[in-house]
């Protein structure tokens, strides 16, 4: 009821207003559900005034009727809604009475789900692997138990090379279907793979260019100490098109690093050595952690090695039968434990091989 | 190699500091890996307190009969004469003497003070070499040629402090592996001038022809191309002059004696190794370089007696062999003090057989680095020229005229035709062909008009002329003989692009699109991990090589294949000897680390190959002898539970792991790749899995790949073997058949219209009624209306007999028709008990 109609109720039939003021009053005074049930009865039960009231209404002269029976019946409304939206908060109120006592502690420990992890190699290689897929390249594997052919020979590295003293080559005894009568140094034939680079080779044995490859794998070398393990795993691309050149190296490299690294990454291209590349490349990535100013971690050079590269030495395809004059190519490899320790910060790569599952489960 | 820079800067004119030295030679291809600044520190001018002083008079000390009290003049701009007490007493009133003064700090961090000796004051000290840093031991002070200026500063004559450049060289650069090649190579990227090489020979010769006191025979031409000698009679052996032992000293070696200093130095400077005879030692007057005999002993330098064979290169006299050629002397003709005249050695030795003898004896010595990479035959008379000056300056020698020279000069390099036009398109970017050019000659190469032969080229080349660039054609090319690398044309074009420099590279995509992406197995292998991952196992990577005895404790049968590893010839310790057959020793042994680090016994998997000799893979004809074969390489995958895979919390105790937690990870990996495990007992696999319960175990197999693993609770005696002592431990080991079946595509099933009607039903059958072929009746018996038979409760006890237990199967079915009616269900239910009695005199409960 707004105020216009109230006034007017005043005017026209005071005694009506009286008892809606009084009623309202009641029913918005109640402080609980028991006192609303009084205030319920009170103003709207048998013996309530508004009750009272309306019972009198044959007895009022007949033109006042109609007006004092529509005001009567409005006001009864009026209170039936008023009871309904008291009870209605009265019981929010008591809800939230109740709750302010229940208490949880909430600093006390996650109820953890059993979540695995994938080891960090893993989840390396595989983030490694999704650039170069970006870039249009397959994943190519091959046998970790290798030829000489494969790993040296095919990858200009001849017995007399001297770059092939810097391998600590793991050799392997030797199964033959038909054992020679004399096995002799000379036919150290099969080895533990020293690089993951004898797969480009056994790629381009099995198919024409183009050729955009990326091989993963374990690779092994004799040598132990924190900065060496005797297994560790390489990441190599293969690259063989008409027209490839160290500036498509380059920016492969580039939109890798900012990738893997972060885009505000540079990198620095120097030239350097592999038998299989020329010209041959080594690229830094300036130091994550003194942003390229110097510092312990970078040795105070401002910069990281990451990856051997270069564009593939036209030797390679003689081996393989491809036309150096219609197409080149570039190889590029890292480590991918070095990708880590560097990404995350790890100081020693036994890590990795321990398995300590409070390692493991870091990342 | 360590690179003095005060040496370095005699042979090319460099103006800047050592850091952009290092960031030239670095940028340019040879790495520098770190700058080691040795001596007395350079801040606040302490150099300055190193000055050449002169001893004025040196008497006994008062009270003191091993010290000796000085006065030394110092020069007028350091305080005139000084007194200082000294302990050394191979030195005269006269001697021109290092001198440090008070306040002076020392390479050891002292701060020299004045100081009272006995009673007596000692303003500041003279100096030993050992106090200079030039050896480890010196019998005395350093006592400095007269000439020196009295007064001047000592840095200028001699390094007291030194910055060294440590290289990393590759093995393709022979001429780096000099001081003066690293100088060449400055000179060339950063565009300075290059001192000549350092061969002056001796002012004078004097006596016999060198050849009147010694003859070369070289009957092995194909290890030695050359070989030069010379010989210097009259030498004094003795102790080399300070700045020599610096020089040494600062690039890594060892001061010996003026003879073998001045081989050294030689060797430093200008690439070519020396080896000094004592030509009195020398039986017959003849050096015979010839292969060594089968079996021949020798006994090198270092006193250990070494066995050669008939590939290896020996210096000889008529009686013995008395060098491994280019590797390592022996003591049967090497220099002592009382040698007088010398036989000296610059010779030239196939890079290969010098590898070879390196690898076979173990011996690498700074020559023999040096000559298995093959150095240039041209060195051998300058060498020759620049020892003979220093022996007759520094060891009072006199060189005799006319060096021995057998085998002489090498042909000279054929010209090689260049396109610098291909350089650019193999680069990406274009380099101007009169910057190639230049380039190309100031790495000594001759650059000439093509189908010139070398001498034309070079020739033609004079004068810097850019020869047209015939397209096709190109230019003709002649690399210098100490470039031994430099053969093609692509070997140009790396020069041209490393002394131009990457910087200038752009960085572009290769423009060709190929689709790219993952195999099958590849895939698979990603869903395999996900799936177990998502079990709540850690992935570990093991070693590929475990001990030979891994396996044993497993119990595997004789003859087993997995007992016949992959062997290494050379592992590095017993416990890498082999490779692995299979995953489980190595996940096994990562548990018990674990616990043992006292984490909580963890569960593991990981998917990696074994290599087995069983199905070998022949290699392919052009790649090896015949009859080569290759282990066969296989993915496998091994999972190790040993503890609940709930970490332990304050909500409550965490569930132990058993074999159905382990039979869910199976399931769940299958799953992850669209198929369904089949699981039965052990039974008959249970031979080729002897380390698992006989009982607690199963082999499970997939549609259309058959059996591809095995699974179960490892035996306690095993698991306690591997160090997993009272951990109940399960395990899995998968091969890869169950790859051929995965990643069917999985079909649709609709999921019906009309509801579900769900029946539990329990039954009494033998404890021995596998329940999967309980629910596989029950489905089969129930007709096409039943969707799932699932039992979800066992029970056995009291309430049923003691060779029995009660199966609760819930069936779930549906019509894709219309709602199910009352008789509907009655009906499945009835024709399921009823084959369930029939089958395995089951009784409903």
């Amino acid at each position: 009821m707004d105020d216009a109609h109230l006034q007017e109720l005043k005017q026209r039939a005071p005694g009506l207003a009286a008892i809606y003021q009084t009623g309202r009053d009641a029913i918005l005074r109640a402080g609980d559900l028991a006192a609303l049930e009084q205030a319920r009865v009170q103003v709207l039960g048998r013996k309530s005034p508004l009750t009272d009231f309306l019972r009198s209404i044959p007895g009022l002269p007949p033109e006042q009727r109609p007006l004092v029976g529509k005001g009567g019946n409005l006001i009864r409304r009026e209170f039936e809604a008023l009871v309904e939206e008291r009870e209605a908060e009265l019981k929010r109120e008591a809800l939230s009475a109740s709750l302010a006592h229940e208490r949880l502690d909430v600093t006390l420990p996650a109820r953890p789900f059993p979540a695995g992890h994938e080891h960090l190699i893993t989840q390396t290689m595989r983030e490694v692997e999704d650039i170069f897929i970006g870039l249009g390249y397959s994943i190519a594997e091959g046998p970790e138990v290798e030829l000489d052919y494969y790993n040296f020979t095919a990858l200009n590295t001849p017995p007399s090379h001297p770059a092939r003293s810097a391998h600590d080559t793991f050799w392997v005894i030797e199964q033959r279907e038909t054992m020679p009568e004399a096995v002799v140094d000379a036919d150290r034939g099969v080895l533990l793979r020293t690089h993951t680079s004898p797969v480009q080779v056994r790629v381009m044995e099995q198919q024409r260019p183009p050729v955009y490859v990326l091989c993963p794998g374990k690779v092994y070398r004799r040598d132990s100490d924190a900065t060496h393990t005797p297994m560790f795993h390489q990441i190599e691309g293969l690259v063989v098109d008409e027209g490839i050149t160290l500036a498509d190296l380059k920016g492969t490299v580039a939109h890798f690093t900012h990738e893997f690294f972060g885009p505000e990454r540079r990198i620095r291209v120097r030239p350097h050595f592999f038998p299989f590349t020329e010209p041959s490349i080594e690229v830094d990535v300036d130091c994550g952690l003194c942003g390229g100013e110097g510092c312990r971690s970078c040795k105070y050079s401002g910069w990281l090695e990451i990856m051997g590269a270069g564009m593939v030495d036209p030797a390679l395809y003689d081996f393989v039968d491809y036309d150096p004059e219609t197409v080149t190519g570039f190889a590029f490899g890292m480590g991918v434990e070095r990708m880590a320790m560097l990404r995350h910060g790890i100081p020693d790569l036994r890590l990795f091989y321990d398995n300590d599952v409070r390692f493991l489960r870091q990342f | 190699m360590r690179v003095p820079f005060s040496w370095i800067k005699e042979y090319v004119a460099w103006e800047g500091t050592v850091e952009e030295m290092a960031k030239v030679l670095t940028m340019s291809g040879t790495e520098v890996e770190g700058i080691d600044r040795v001596g007395a520190p350079r801040e606040a001018d302490n150099l300055s307190r190193f000055v050449v002083g002169r001893v004025l008079t040196k008497e006994k000390h008062p009270n003191a009969d091993r010290l000796n009290l000085c006065t030394v003049d110092v020069g007028e701009r350091h305080g005139g004469v000084r007194q200082i007490v000294c302990g050394a007493h191979n030195f005269v009133a006269g001697d021109v003497v290092p001198v440090s003064l008070s306040g002076a700090v020392l390479e050891s961090g002292l701060r020299l003070k004045k100081a009272n000796l006995r009673g007596v004051e000692s303003d500041g000290m003279i100096m030993s070499e050992q106090e200079l840093g030039y050896e480890d031991e010196s019998p005395g002070i350093a006592v400095l040629p007269g000439e020196w200026v009295v007064g001047d500063p000592l840095q200028r004559y001699l390094p007291v402090a030194e910055d060294v450049l440590e290289l990393e060289l590759t093995s393709n650069r022979p001429d780096c592996f000099s001081i003066y090649g690293i100088a060449r190579e400055v000179a060339a990227a950063a565009g300075l001038d290059l001192a000549p090489p350092p061969i002056t020979p001796a002012a004078a010769f004097g006596g016999a022809p060198a050849a009147e006191d010694i003859a070369v025979e070289i009957a092995a031409p194909e290890l030695c191309p050359r070989y030069g000698a010379t010989v210097i009679r009259g030498v004094r052996i003795g102790d080399s002059p300070a700045w020599l032992k610096a020089r040494l000293t600062h690039a890594g070696m060892r001061p010996i004696d003026n003879v073998v200093d001045v081989t050294n130095y030689v060797m430093l400077a200008y690439g070519q190794p020396l080896h000094a005879f004592d030509a009195g030692k020398i039986r017959g007057g003849r050096l015979i370089v010839r292969r060594a005999a089968a079996g021949e002993r020798i006994v090198t330098l270092d006193g250990v007696e070494r066995t050669l064979d008939d590939q290896m290169l020996v210096i000889a006299d008529v009686e013995r062999a008395l060098v491994i050629a280019g590797v390592f002397g022996s003591r049967d003709a090497e220099i002592d003090e009382r040698t007088a005249d010398i036989v000296l050695e610059a010779a030239n030795f196939a890079g290969p057989s010098i590898l070879r003898t390196e690898m076979h004896t173990g011996i690498r010595s700074e020559a023999s680095n040096r000559f298995e990479k093959g150095i240039d035959p041209h060195l051998v008379p300058g060498a020759l020229d620049f020892a003979g000056r220093l022996l007759a300056e520094l060891c009072g020698g006199t060189v005799a005229p006319g060096m021995v020279d057998v085998g002489g000069v090498p042909p000279a390099p054929t010209a090689i035709r260049y396109r610098p036009g291909r350089t650019d398109a193999l680069l990406g970017y274009e380099i101007p062909a009169s910057e190639q050019a230049a380039i190309l000659r100031r790495l000594e190469c001759a650059v000439g008009p093509a189908g010139r032969t070398a001498g034309e080229a070079e020739a033609a080349g004079a004068g810097g002329v850019v020869p047209p660039d015939d397209g096709d054609r190109g230019w003709a090319v002649v690399a210098p003989t100490f470039r031994p690398d430099l053969t093609r044309e692509v070997d140009l074009a790396e020069e041209v692009g490393r002394i131009a420099g990457y910087a200038r590279a752009p960085e572009t995509l290769p423009r060709h699109a190929t689709a790219g992406g993952l195999t099958r197995e590849q895939r698979v292998r990603r869903a395999v991990r996900r799936a177990l991952v998502g079990c709540g196992l850690d992935e570990a990577i093991t070693y590929s090589f475990v001990a030979d005895d891994a396996l044993t404790p497993l119990g595997l049968p004789e003859g087993d294949a997995r007992l016949d590893p992959v062997r290494l010839s050379n592992p590095m310790s017993g416990d890498q000897s082999v490779l692995r057959t299979m995953l489980l020793p190595g996940l096994l042994k990562t548990a018990a680390d674990n616990v043992d680090r006292l984490n909580d016994p963890p569960n593991l998997f990981e998917l990696g190959r074994v290599y087995l000799w069983d199905e070998p893979i022949p290699a392919p004809a052009h790649a090896a002898e015949p009859g080569a074969v290759l282990p066969h390489e296989s993915e496998a995958i091994g999972i190790v539970l040993s503890g609940p895979l709930e970490p332990e919390g304050w909500t409550g105790a965490p569930r132990p792991a058993d074999f159905f937690t382990l039979k869910g990870c199976v399931d769940a990996l299958l799953g992850a790749v669209g198929l369904n495990g089949e699981y039965v007992p052990l039974g008959d696999a249970a031979q080729q899995a002897p380390y698992l319960h006989p009982g607690k175990s199963a082999v499970v197999s997939v549609k259309g790949a058959g059996e591809t693993g095995v699974l179960g609770q490892v035996r306690p005696d095993v698991a306690a073997a591997y160090g997993l002592e009272g951990l109940e431990v399960y395990a899995a080991a998968l091969d890869d058949r169950f790859v051929a079946a995965a990643l069917q595509v999985i079909a649709f099933r609709d999921l019906g219209a009309y509801p579900p009607a769900a029946q539990d039903l329990a039954v009494v059958v033998g404890r021995a009624v596998p329940a999967a072929t309980v629910v596989e009746v029950a489905h089969r018996a129930g007709g096409k209306l039943v969707r799932s038979v699932r039992v979800f409760d066992v029970y056995e006890g009291d309430q049923v007999p003691a060779d029995k237990r009660s199966l609760a199967l819930r069936v779930v079915m549906r019509s894709p028709e219309r709602t199910l009616k009352e008789k509907d269900i009655a009906g499945v239910r009835a024709r399921i008990l009823k084959a369930l009695e029939r089958e395995f005199q089951a009784t409903p409960r």
